[in-house]
């Protein structure tokens, strides 16, 4: 037991984790793979009501120490949080029953160079150019360990494909930017998703350029789903009540959006990037209704922004595997969203196109939403112009506003819905279920 | 360039053992008869940050070595690492990654290989006067506390500023013999701050990051800094959304070196030219924009945040001109695609750290600088938009767009600028038709635009993209007014 003499040295948490990843890189050929796998642990102190936190990958007796000294000497140099902060306290104290070496990094690497030979064969028989393509398979295992005794174990498989590809042809055209996310080694799966993303790369040929107006919108869930992470998943968040730059503050129980629009933070949903059991400060997750109907519900806590409002934590302590999820034991821990998962609607987007005249926005080059403000602005890069019952690619517009709008004035959710990751790591990471949404009289400034 | 060229000093135990084993690592991979190439990339990592808001403050100290294998077999690549400094184990890593790369080789149609060079033995440290790792916290505090004095104002609703500190060192060691240590040191300081009036909120920010000691953070004047940002996010509550559509843009030079960077630089990155993602192929020594247009990328200036010296293949990298009065001239090249396109290598060969993939990435990318003055540049406007700094940009260098959100920024009518605008989001269909509607770019220049810069999906490293302003005939904008 490594931390065991830290942990009863005083008031401190060691988070440790350990990653494998194989990542095989594509274009129209296979250019490399990549099988890595590293191992740290970060120790949170809690001293005279300040934390410190400090991070390594040296397992070494000496080195722990002195991550703990280290911790322990930046903690002067936090702000006092309140008096009844205390590390994670509750649920089953103990469950972590392994060390971290029973996974499979040849099974990681089999899997993800099996994903890469459907994808390029795919790509193949469908006559389309893959421009960029990473597919990894990642196991991750983390424990919390702290000094009241908390001790638990999570561990997680995950599968992500990030693919641009493009029609094979020389007229100009748009690419199309997908996403794959799963927990399950399912080929089968993957294989169905990959064709039917190639299938619809080919319809973005010769893209006709948008005349600035006014459309009804259909707005696929990668596309929509990021306005909704960087602005719900914010303003629901504990840290940003402390910040007093909460949209949702002082709004309980008031409508403030659309009726259509329910959204819950879950992270017991199935099989999606954040769920686990716990969350990475050792608490027990659950579900968070944050939108119910429209009306505001309730914010999500970690154990720090829990105790500035004598709340329960809610499971919401996050670690950001951000430029590499490897390193993930080096994030700090914050209070972020899990799985927001938004509420379905009752038709099928097969229904929702049928009659539809509009916009259908199968892509769009950076939806991202800002999250002080609520304001957007992005470039359709796939657009389907339907009109009578024809579908003509267009591209070249743009589509700004503010999100605290557009969640007014959502007409329709469709019945499918799509995980999206955020930013497209997956591991652990906060995620969107969304349907697909619609929009009507929706202003586009065009190229035309 | 701040260059320190030596022998390869061994100053500590760990930075001695690291040296020993990519050296030894790299050796045993050179018995391999199946090894066309292999490299070893040892790296030791240490960081500090000190951030604040007004409701937290905290601390976060990181450290953690590691070393990367990638071996060249039958015309395939095959990565592998290892966090543990153990000679034994770094062999199995070689045999692995040589597994690895002769399973997909098998797949691969079209053989990579590299160019036999000569061994190069180096060392570059970059030179600092204070280790920011070695400031006491008390004094960054303080800094901090100072700056968020700076911006009390009944309008300013939060804060968050933090200071990084950062050290790498790195080893290089290959199959040819080359063995290159490298030293880099890298401060941080940014600042945003959050307004709000009657119910509408907005907010701004800006970051300074160099290769360079705590004197970057003492020589900057942290008042003026701190008294900038707040100052306009409260202006920025006067800003009113704007009728969109083609208009005329001057760029700021923290917008028009992320254009340059996004529209062109990704495009010139040679994987995505031989790949045929780029509609720079089969351009060279074409025009691609106006004769203004002369485009460089130098990873050796000094002190700059994209600056490398050496690449992760061990090539130095120089100024390279890619552009020249309009003409397209080079792109920028990782070993492979050099050997593939017959060119020398440019040292851009860049890596995200030990365990990651080596690709093509840009360092310091500029456009370089005109004679007009920014007031001529807004005169020469009858309708159209100055805009002040970016927030975030998607390059697509196959379909030639782009994407460009910015913050800040006048209304211009008539030469004259008028209301204070706030988000905005530019694009255009073709950017070589951007590139030609460049008409005017100001006799200043400024080096403060970085970035961390992601490539596809991931692979992020940092990048400097210093620029003049830009004046654009043209583009698509987006000012949210609907």
């Amino acid at each position: 037991m490594m931390f065991e003499e830290i942990l009863k040295s005083g008031n401190c948490e060691v988070y440790s984790s350990n990653v494998r990843v194989a990542d095989a890189n594509l274009d129209n050929d296979v250019n490399a793979l990549r099988s890595t796998n590293e191992s740290g642990y970060s120790i949170r102190v809690l001293e005279n009501l300040k934390i410190g936190n400090a991070s390594s990958n040296d397992f070494s007796v000496q080195s722990i120490r002195n991550t703990l000294e280290t911790a322990k000497k930046l903690s002067g140099f936090g702000k006092e949080i309140p008096k009844n902060f205390s590390f994670c306290d509750t649920g089953k104290k103990s469950d972590a029953k392994q060390n971290f070496d029973n996974l499979l990094s040849t099974q990681l690497d089999e899997c993800c160079s099996k994903l890469a030979e459907i994808t390029l064969q795919k790509a193949s028989d469908q006559n389309v150019k893959i421009t960029n393509c990473s597919i990894k398979t990642i196991q991750v295992d983390f424990r919390v360990q702290n000094s009241l005794g908390i001790d638990k174990q999570e561990k997680g498989t995950f599968v992500v494909a990030a693919i641009d590809s493009k029609a094979n042809t020389n007229k100009p055209l748009a690419e199309l930017s997908s996403t794959f996310s799963s927990r399950i080694l399912d080929e089968k799966e993957y294989e169905k998703w990959v064709s039917e993303r190639f299938e619809l790369t080919k319809l973005f040929v010769e893209p006709k350029k948008i005349e600035s107006g006014k459309y009804p919108l259909l707005i696929e869930p990668g596309v929509f789903s990021p306005l909704i992470a960087d602005t719900v998943g914010y303003w629901a968040s504990g840290k940003s009540r402390v910040d007093k730059i909460s949209f949702f503050e002082g709004k309980k129980n008031q409508q403030v959006f659309s009726e259509k629009l329910s959204i819950t933070d879950d992270a017991l949903f199935e099989n999606a990037p954040s769920t686990s059991s716990i969350d990475m400060e050792g608490n027990p997750t659950r579900q968070t209704e944050i939108i119910k109907n429209g009306t505001f519900n309730s914010f999500f806590y970690d154990q720090l922004y829990a105790s500035y409002f004598d709340e329960q934590a809610t499971g919401n302590a996050k670690k950001q595997s951000g430029m590499g999820g490897e390193k993930i034991y080096s994030s700090s821990t914050f209070c972020g969203s899990n799985n927001l998962v938004v509420e379905r609607g009752s038709h099928s987007i097969e229904e929702l196109k049928q009659d539809f005249e509009g916009i259908i926005i199968e892509g769009a080059g950076l939806p991202m939403a800002d999250s002080e403000t609520g304001e957007f602005g992005f470039e359709i890069r796939n657009g389907l112009l339907s009109k009578n019952k024809e579908l003509t690619p267009v591209r070249y517009g743009i589509f700004a506003g503010n999100v605290k709008a557009i969640l007014n004035q959502i007409s329709a959710f469709s019945k499918e819905r799509d995980t999206v990751p955020d930013e497209r790591t997956a591991e652990f990471n906060s995620s969107c279920v969304c349907p697909w949404a619609k929009l009507e009289n929706q202003t586009i400034v065009g190229g035309k | 360039m701040e260059s320190n060229t030596a022998n390869i000093p061994n100053t500590t135990d760990l930075s001695a053992q690291i040296h020993d084993l990519v050296q030894k690592t790299a050796q045993y991979a050179q018995t391999g008869p199946q090894i066309t190439y292999c490299d070893v990339r040892g790296v030791i990592g240490e960081s500090n940050t000190l951030s604040m808001s007004d409701s937290e403050g905290k601390t976060d100290s990181t450290n953690g070595i590691g070393i990367g294998i990638r071996v060249l077999a039958d015309g395939a690549w095959g990565y592998t690492s290892s966090t543990q400094l153990d000679a034994a184990k770094l062999k199995g890593k070689v045999d692995q990654a040589l597994k690895i790369a002769l399973g997909l080789s098998h797949a691969k149609k079209d053989k990579a290989t590299v160019r036999e060079l000569d061994p190069v033995i180096r060392s570059h440290k970059t030179k600092y006067k204070i280790n920011p790792l070695e400031v006491d916290m008390k004094e960054k505090h303080e800094i901090l506390t100072h700056m968020f004095d700076c911006c009390e104002h009944e309008e300013i609703i939060h804060n968050q500023a933090r200071i990084s500190a950062g050290q790498t060192s790195k080893w290089f060691a290959n199959t040819e013999g080359s063995l290159i240590e490298t030293q880099a040191t890298k401060t941080i300081i940014s600042l945003s701050a959050v307004s709000h009036r009657d119910g509408k909120t907005s907010m701004n920010y800006d970051v300074k990051a160099g290769i360079a000691g705590f004197e970057f953070i003492k020589n900057l004047d942290i008042e003026k800094f701190a008294k900038g940002i707040y100052t306009k996010a409260v202006d920025f509550l006067d800003a009113k959304p704007f009728k969109g559509g083609a208009m005329d843009v001057v760029l700021s030079p923290s917008v028009g070196g992320t254009l340059v960077h996004e529209v062109f630089g990704h495009a010139a990155e040679a994987d995505w030219v031989t790949n045929g993602r780029s509609l720079l192929k089969d351009k060279l020594n074409t025009p691609i924009g106006s004769e203004m247009v002369t485009i460089c990328d130098d990873g050796s200036m000094s002190n700059s945040w994209g600056s490398i010296y050496f690449d992760d293949e061990g090539i130095q990298n120089k100024n390279q001109v890619l552009v020249e009065n309009g003409m397209l001239k080079g792109y920028m090249h990782s070993r492979e695609t050099a050997c593939k396109m017959g060119v020398p290598e440019t040292g851009n060969g860049r890596a995200q750290d030990y365990n990651h993939r080596v690709i093509p990435r840009m360092t310091n990318t500029y456009l370089k600088k005109g004679d007009f003055e920014v007031d001529e540049m807004i005169e020469g406007i009858k309708n159209g938009i100055i805009v002040d700094k970016y927030t975030c940009a998607l390059e697509d260098p196959a379909g030639g767009s782009f994407e460009l959100k910015t913050l800040g920024g006048y209304v211009i009518k008539n030469g004259k600028t008028e209301t204070p605008i706030a988000r905005t989001t530019l694009s255009s269909p073709s950017f070589i038709d951007t590139f030609n509607n460049i008409d005017a770019l100001s006799k200043n220049m400024s080096k403060d635009n970085i970035g961390m810069c992601g490539k596809g999906h991931e692979d992020w490293v940092p990048v400097g993209n210093p620029s003049p302003f830009i004046r654009i005939r043209n583009l698509i904008v987006n000012g949210g007014d609907s």
